[in-house]
């Protein structure tokens, strides 16, 4: 049995193949991401995000890294510096962060995009210790803060953001999660009590232990001035949890904007829309506030997408370690935790994870799932771990076999997976529009990784672009279906995604052997439809709405 | 060498305890005075326990405790009774010493890794009964905490084979056979999972853990009357876990019952606090 084992061991190596190569120094990019080296402060510990987006509208993707200050530089802006890389083609990016003019929003944390001011033109929203940034693109390669005028920096320690129609008014509104109270001139201090120690280690106080704060939900009134309207609205949190990353879509397929905030060491909210500019939160009763125990989970990412292929898009929600990532599955009424029996909970639980997306890297008409991970005390390694894993962390990559089932899968692709790092930020997109999709990650310390597809062999696919009318260019919340054979995939247009990131917007389908498409519906936010039919495979299609 | 130490002296040679060790013990058991009177109290300990009076008894052995701080078999009988009484953090203060002083001693482990588990520490719950399982393998009683340790850390598969490795040293035990129903369950075989809480349950109709896991079983498969009476059962049967309260309220939710949805959700809440009170009591004693 063994030297069978062994056979097939060596056999399975003898097929490994290569899947993502990190590009990150061919491609140019020398971001260095600044943190303090022993994270005192949980300040320290919970930067920063990746947004993928084409800032200057030449159909390559471009990538701007969120940096973050210090305790030490708290009051030096310009110690840190945010990077915006520009696609070059060919796998080639420059640093054009001076001329755009994004390179200092602060303590950075994340980062969504949006067409803000309906210009065709994606506009970026930062979110920063003491209040976020607005950046407005002003179609020419450079941005300015337009964050004063339009009203949306808030205060405190924003995390998640992302933009959603959530009134149906034709223009995109703004939520913002926000973590922990921190005040940098009375700091917890390290290791004070038994609530900043970790097996015995004096490590940094929080979450748990310090207050937290309430969210934001800033109503776009249509002429570049939003309103913040959370109380009203429902969604302001008064029990100030630690939100962290966050999603816009609509479960129950309403049509109308639902949102889920992920809270760190708390119960998640699912706050339904009742079409009435107020939502209810209804995460306990929807099966998604905890885990399937009752137990109140470190949640930090998000992600959405029909991965069971039902047509009705789950969640996949990123934890603390000891604690399991959720796979919820949305039976149209409610959700259920699947974590177990697909097969994609046990590997996770030695690790701390963030970042993380649903995609499909071999095009196989499956999406497929990536997490990556890092914990918060760089004192852990000194703990009693047990059966958790250390500081530094290997990332976690389940392929979809279908019939609700991943296998994890990280190891054969080797170093970029298996080489353990402390990751936060998580981006997908196609970089270089090959149709095979790539991955793009923030760590906390150090140089993030630009991890480019190359695996052979991949399936045939389609990217879908699609420009909605009237204020919300980018049709942000338009569902798009699509069928090839006997298989339909939905995809959904999204601000904010993953931890504290923005994935590219254009929306990816592995087609396997289809070479058409033989129907791409497109659900538009106002709730029209556009249906194509008979579309060759292995190209972008752009759809515009009427 | 006194009779009484030559008794412990049977009893931790069975354990395996080196003679170095040992004779560390007796001497500093020695060095505390009056043995006579720590006997006696130990034999009264023992009858109080007996007839149920486990307050006294726990008085009998901190007045035991006092008169032999160091003493092996006192510390141990005042785990044990603490362990009987559902007072994990008492017995815990004494097991760790206990299983410094006699780190071969595979039942310390075993006691101290129940003791964890019941204050809700799971992390060190398991590294304490993985040793005792090191220490002695194949001992029916430590596969099966460790079986329910490892789900209560919800890692099911490693719990699964020291389940079945127990039930194959000790066929009929209940409570192996609905520890592992809970790990099939957590694992994602949902028809194993049934077919042994049933069994659990044909024999023992009040089990707390095999209604808790018919009630998840019936939950994914959207049976949801049923499974809010597997969960009923399970709530009376175990009133202090949250668990099952959460998965009520949501088997009421599904069945459009609001109220009692929202009543079990207070209750979960409630019992989640108790839980996470007690973890922090376990913390700030053992620095864990």
């Amino acid at each position: 049995m063994k030297r069978a084992l062994a056979v097939f061991v060596m056999a399975l190596a003898a097929d490994t193949q290569p899947l993502f190569r990190d590009i990150t120094r061919d491609a140019g990019i020398i971001f260095q991401r600044h943190a303090a080296p022993e994270k005192k402060y949980i300040v320290e510990s919970m930067s920063g995000g990746v947004a993928l987006f084409d800032y200057d509208k030449d159909g390559l993707l471009d990538i701007y890294f969120i940096d973050s200050l210090t305790v030490e530089t708290a009051h030096q802006p310009k110690a840190a510096r945010s990077a915006l890389y520009r696609n070059l083609g060919n796998l080639k990016f420059q640093d054009v962060t001076d001329k755009a003019g994004i390179g200092h929003p602060g303590w950075g944390m994340g980062v969504c995009a949006a067409d803000v001011d309906a210009d065709g033109w994606d506009d970026l929203y930062v979110t920063a210790l003491s209040g976020g940034k607005l950046y407005r693109n002003n179609r020419n390669g450079t941005f300015t803060d337009a964050t004063d005028r339009a009203g949306v920096a808030g205060a405190g320690f924003p995390t998640g953001c992302g933009f959603a129609d959530y009134d149906r008014d034709g223009d995109l509104d703004l939520f913002v999660a926000r973590y922990v109270r921190i005040d940098l001139n009375a700091l917890p201090q390290f290791g004070k009590d038994k609530t900043c120690e970790y097996r015995g280690v004096a490590v940094q106080c929080g979450p748990r232990g310090l207050p937290g704060e309430g969210d934001f939900l800033f109503r776009n009134d249509g002429d570049g001035r939003f309103t913040e309207v959370g109380k009203q609205a429902g969604v302001s949190d008064p029990r100030e949890y630690f939100g962290m990353g966050l999603a816009w879509f609509d479960p129950n397929e309403d049509g109308w904007p639902d949102l889920f905030v992920a809270n760190d060491s708390m119960p998640n909210f699912l706050y339904i829309n009742q079409k009435d500019g107020t939502f209810k939160e209804s995460a306990f009763p929807l099966g998604v506030a905890v885990s399937e125990d009752g137990a109140e989970q470190g949640s930090m990412g998000v992600a959405v997408g029909d991965w069971d292929g039902s047509g009705r898009l789950g969640l996949f929600v990123t934890n603390f370690a000891e604690e399991y990532n959720n796979l919820l599955r949305n039976e149209g009424t409610h959700f259920t935790d699947v974590s177990f029996r697909s097969r994609t909970a046990p590997a996770s639980l030695p690790f701390v994870g963030w970042g993380t997306a649903f995609l499909d890297y071999d095009n196989d008409a499956l999406v497929d799932l990536i997490v990556v991970n890092g914990h918060v005390y760089p004192q852990l390694d000194k703990a009693k771990l047990g059966a958790s894993a250390g500081y530094r962390q290997r990332r976690l990559l389940y392929h979809n076999r279908g019939g609700g089932l991943f296998d994890e899968v990280a190891a054969p692709f080797g170093p970029v997976f298996t080489e353990e790092r402390v990751s936060r930020g998580l981006a997908i997109g196609d970089l270089d529009n090959d149709g095979r999709i790539d991955v793009v990650i923030n760590d906390l310390d150090g140089t993030p990784q630009v991890l480019h597809n190359e695996l052979a062999g991949a399936g045939n696919w389609l990217a879908v672009k699609v420009k909605g009318k009237a204020a919300n260019t980018n049709a942000i919340g338009a569902l798009i279906t699509a069928r090839a054979g006997a298989i339909t995939q939905r995809r959904l247009v999204q601000s904010g995604t993953s931890y504290l990131s923005q994935d590219d917007m254009r929306q990816h389908f592995g087609l396997g052997a289809a070479t058409q498409v033989d129907l791409i519906e497109v659900r538009w936010p106002d709730g029209t439809s556009t249906r194509l039919e008979n579309v060759k495979a292995n190209r972008l299609v752009e759809i515009t709405q009427p | 060498m006194t009779a009484f130490a030559a008794a412990r002296l049977r009893r931790v040679e069975r354990f395996g305890v080196t003679l170095a060790a040992l004779l560390l013990a007796v001497t500093s058991a020695a060095a505390q005075g009056p043995q006579v009177s720590v006997r006696e109290l130990l034999q009264q300990a023992r009858a109080q326990s007996s007839a149920g009076n486990s307050a006294a008894a726990l008085e009998s052995l901190r007045q035991a405790r006092a008169l032999a701080p160091n003493s092996e078999e006192v510390l141990s009988a005042l785990a044990q009774v603490s362990l009987a009484a559902h007072a994990p953090l008492p017995a815990i203060t004494v097991l760790e010493p206990l299983t410094r002083i006699c780190p071969g001693v595979a039942q310390y482990q075993y006691l101290l890794g129940v003791a964890l588990m019941q204050a809700g520490d799971l992390v060190a719950a398991v590294e304490a009964l993985q040793q005792a399982q090191r220490l002695e393998p194949d001992r029916e009683l430590t596969l099966v905490a460790l079986g329910l340790a490892l789900n209560g850390r919800k890692m099911y598969l490693e719990s699964e084979a020291h389940l079945r490795r127990s039930l194959e040293l000790q066929p009929g035990n209940i409570e192996a056979i609905a520890a592992l129903a809970e790990a099939e369950e957590g694992i994602g075989n949902l028809e194993e999972a049934e077919v042994l809480a049933r069994r659990v349950l044909a024999s023992s109709d009040a089990h707390a853990t095999a209604s808790l896991v018919l009630g998840l079983v019936l939950m994914k498969h959207e049976r949801y009357a049923a499974a809010r009476d597997a969960l009923l059962k399970a709530v009376v049967a175990n009133p202090v876990s949250p668990r099952a309260h959460y998965q009520l309220s949501l088997a009421y939710a599904r069945l459009g019952d609001q109220a009692s949805s929202e009543k079990h959700l207070e209750l979960y809440r409630l019992k989640l606090r108790e839980v996470e009170e007690r973890a922090t009591a376990v913390r700030n004693r053992t620095g864990s």
